[in-house]
């Protein structure tokens, strides 16, 4: 119980601390992320899997976008009501989107499943794209760009709308 | 409103380390994460247009603000599929906007619209471009290339506390790209039937970690249009180039400079007023146009600090030079702008700035018209303090004031008060009475203007008035926001306006014999006239899905005015009710066939308005079709039809402007563009 307790309250801080961390360095990181949270929302709008389903979001590991994704939870698309999981472990097959916090989590095994179920991967850790992820958010200029490996992609039969693809930079 | 107050953050903080966690982190957090949900509803181009640490949140602070706001991004330009500014702007809700021929258009909001409109403050990148001479914008002299555009916030209503006189029934503020977002290069180009042929390029790079500099050169080259008859040509061909730079670089963590300049050059053709002459024949009209040169250079400083000081230095010189037929102009346009704002204190923030512009003009007077004294500099100083009062969480009061003082009218007030409740995440409503002012310009106080009566051979001759007041408005506002779901939201506004010691234009009796020119008759204007106007104006936006999006706009205005019907008025003292469309509509449908392939149509209706009592111009509706492909990420081809639904429709007219009045044409326009 003590455990559970204490693992919530350090989690807590996490998040506090990332949410907050504006007030140190003079960066707001929760824009960040709110920015982050809306673009998973386009996400499962511009993504176009094999068969049309509703669109689950699963996170892996912990990261600040975790205290965010919960607003996209019964957000409309297409009339069908978008999920987000957050609980661990993840069961790849049952997610529509996975947001990787780790770039160690994408195993071979994971990305043979993404294939399999059409799962789209997506992170903000370095170097996700060229290792096999499929959408890698970057900050550049102020801007957040996304770094897009089109054959991870296709492997996976998924297609991206171009809008999306218009102003991603493209690893094929 | 995304980004917490630091006191709040300290005592969260502070707390923390009591170990009051859990509970307390969840219940103060839940702001922070319940604002990404206003990230939702925007659309996939405005949300990757923003910035991650965003200290200018425009986009979202003008659509928040208390007051009638409407935001063109620079998807809505690029999918209008058009090429001038005035174009654009026929999307907003309560602007009117009426093309008189390839280079001259009457552009106002909430009525007013003429050629010399003089209620509308407009600013690229915070400079002034309307024209001291006319308090109006000669939008033909306007050209910058619309893909440098970021986005146009347009207010409607007084902002005269924030913008100074002018700022009365609207304010628009152009904002170009920084050059830091518009790296790598793009040319772009098209050509047409009324369009002939336009173009730009642009390049941008980086000079170091910090420092970004991009330059653009763009010209256009227009057709003559056809005038009210249908039958001649009014040669209202031209062309028109410009160059541009911008540097932005980010000198601290605190400070961030912009410089900006540019230069244009226009050839605009077509008749303007035509020339008086001693010798027979004593009027002639032909093919005058206005040959001119306007070059600026503008900077802004912003600087904050950790403690929460905001402030922004704005310097700009703007140097115009024209030529017409019957005047020459030269001048010079110095203005300096400093904005304070201090960080909340006991739910205040303030903020309090000072302006300074010195205008410098000469003349080279005619017969036909002159500017007198010929050479003269004014100095306008102004000081605005505003103080934002958080009244509860869902009541802000705001309560501005500026003071002017001005050349011609010495001291000025420009007070307001706005109170905006949002009593939850779907609605806000807001309220607004502002007291504005109208600066009486150059040409009321100093212009001369002799030409025939139009319609007659008796010349009359048009006298300055120096006596000549500030138009005084008094204005009463309400607004309602409705986000009825993620995808849909309407945005309605209602405004009662009393316009006091209006302009009015009348024969004062005079009447002068002159041997070559028989009898002329004197006109001046002068204060004379009071107006009323109401209306409503309401914008729609719909994305359907993320492939189609719906945007409507409407508004309905009515005047009324009181004058003297004894007088012998020489322009239509009830201009306001017959000139002004009762009501405008405006739909837009953005659609994407493919992923590749855009199809959107743009459906405008305009009321009927009479102008000065003889040009009738029916009521219109026309529309517009662009077909836009995207083969290649960076390629953009697309092809528009404009005004499909008749051959030819007059827009506006204008007693002394009657023979180039035009009649506005079907085009089609086909444009390319590609980055790289």
């Amino acid at each position: 119980m003590l455990k559970v307790f204490l693992k919530s309250l350090l989690f807590c801080l996490g998040v506090c601390l990332s949410v907050y961390g504006y007030a140190n360095d003079g960066q707001p990181i929760s824009r960040e992320y709110q920015l982050k949270t809306a673009y998973l929302f386009h996400f499962a709008e511009l993504a176009e899997w094999p068969h049309s389903t509703p669109v689950t979001i699963c996170l892996q590991g912990n990261n600040p976008i975790r205290a965010y994704l919960p607003i996209l939870n019964g957000q409309q698309i297409d009339n069908k009501a978008v999920r987000v999981k957050l609980g661990t472990p993840i069961a790849i097959e049952e997610c529509q989107i996975v947001f990787f916090s780790e770039l160690n989590a994408l195993s071979k095994p994971v990305l043979e499943q993404a294939r399999k179920y059409h799962v789209l991967l997506v992170s903000d850790a370095e170097e996700f794209a060229e290792k096999g992820g499929m959408i890698q958010f970057t900050l550049r200029d102020n801007k957040l760009k996304l770094v897009v490996n089109l054959t991870a992609v296709k492997l996976a039969g998924l297609k991206l709308s171009s809008k999306l693809l218009r102003m991603a930079e493209i690893l094929e | 409103m995304l980004l917490l107050p630091k006191r709040y953050t300290a005592t969260l903080m502070l707390l923390l380390h009591t170990f009051a966690v859990p509970a307390l982190c969840a219940e103060s957090s839940r702001n922070d994460i319940e604002s990404a949900s206003d990230l939702l509803p925007l659309s996939w181009e405005e949300l990757t247009e923003l910035d991650v640490s965003s200290l200018s949140r425009q986009t979202q602070s003008v659509k928040d603000s208390p007051a009638a706001a409407f935001v063109i991004t620079s998807e809505d330009i690029r999918r209008a599929g058009v090429t001038s500014l005035p174009e654009v702007l026929r999307m907003v809700p309560g602007m009117d906007v009426a093309k008189i021929n390839a280079w001259n258009w009457a552009v106002s909001a909430r009525g007013f619209n003429d050629l010399y409109a003089n209620k509308l403050q407009v600013m690229i990148d915070g400079r002034s471009i309307y024209d001291p001479l006319v308090s109006g914008v000669y939008w033909g002299q306007q050209n910058p290339s619309l893909q440098d555009i970021e986005r146009i916030e347009v207010l409607r209503g007084p902002s005269g506390s924030l913008w100074g006189a002018n700022a009365v029934n609207g304010t628009i503020n152009i904002i170009t790209r920084s050059a830091k977002d518009t790296q790598g290069g793009l040319l772009y180009g098209g050509g047409g039937t009324e369009e002939q042929g336009f173009g730009g390029i642009r390049y941008g790079g980086k000079l170091d970690d910090s420092t970004f500099l991009r330059g653009t050169i763009n010209g256009i080259q227009r057709d003559a249009s056809t005038d009210l008859s249908g039958n001649r040509d009014t040669h209202d061909y031209g062309n028109a180039q410009n160059g541009n730079f911008r540097l932005d670089s980010q000198l601290t963590e605190h400070d961030q400079l912009m410089v900006e300049g540019n230069v244009s050059r226009y050839r605009l053709h077509g008749y303007f007023i035509g020339i008086s002459s001693p010798t027979p024949p004593l009027w002639r009209q032909d093919d005058f146009g206005r040959d001119g040169f306007t070059g600026s250079l503008q900077g802004s400083w912003k600087h904050h600090t950790d403690s929460g000081h905001y402030s922004d230095l704005n310097l700009s010189y703007t140097q115009t030079d024209w030529q017409l037929a019957m005047n020459e102009m030269s001048r010079s346009h110095l203005v300096l702008d400093f904005h304070h704002s201090l960080p909340e204190y006991d739910s205040h923030h303030l903020m309090w700035g000072l302006n300074y512009q010195i205008i410098n003009d000469n003349f080279n007077n005619s017969l036909t018209l002159g500017f007198e004294p010929d050479q003269f500099t004014q100095h306008n100083i102004g000081l605005f303090l505003q103080d934002q009062i958080d009244l509860s969480d869902d009541l802000i009061l705001t309560l501005g004031n500026r003071i002017e003082h001005f050349t011609f009218t010495g001291w000025e007030t420009e007070p307001n008060a706005r109170l905006m409740w949002t009593p939850n995440k779907q609605h806000s409503l807001w309220a607004a009475i502002s007291r504005a002012v109208v600066l009486p310009n150059r040409a009321q106080h100093s212009i001369r203007l002799f030409k025939p009566i139009p319609g007659s051979s008796t010349f009359f001759e048009a006298a300055a008035n120096p006596q000549m007041l500030t138009e005084n408005l008094l204005a009463y506002e309400l607004g309602w926001r409705w986000q009825i779901a993620n995808n849909l939201d309407i945005d309605t506004a209602l405004f009662y306006n009393i316009y006091d010691r209006m302009q009015g234009t009348k024969f004062d009796g005079n009447v002068r014999t002159d041997p070559n020119f028989g009898s002329i008759l004197e006109a001046t204007v002068g204060n004379y006239r009071q107006v009323k106007s109401y209306g409503l104006e309401t914008a729609l936006n719909y994305r359907v899905n993320h492939d189609w999006r719906l945007q409507a706009s409407y508004s309905a205005n009515r005047f009324h005015v009181d004058y003297d019907p004894n007088i012998a008025w020489f322009r239509d003292p009830q201009t306001e009710p017959h000139s002004n469309p009762q009501q405008t509509l405006s739909l837009r449908s953005l659609f994407n066939l493919t992923n590749e392939i855009e199809l959107d149509l743009w459906g405008r209706y305009v009321d009927k308005i009479t102008v000065d009592t003889v040009s009738n111009i029916p009521a219109y509706f026309t529309m517009d079709v662009r077909l836009g492909w995207h083969p290649h990420k960076d390629l953009e081809l697309s092809f528009s039809g404009q005004n499909l639904l008749d051959n030819q429709h007059p827009e506006f007219s204008d007693i002394l402007y009657i023979p180039v009045a035009s009649q506005i044409q079907r085009g089609y326009l086909a444009q390319v563009s590609w980055r790289f």
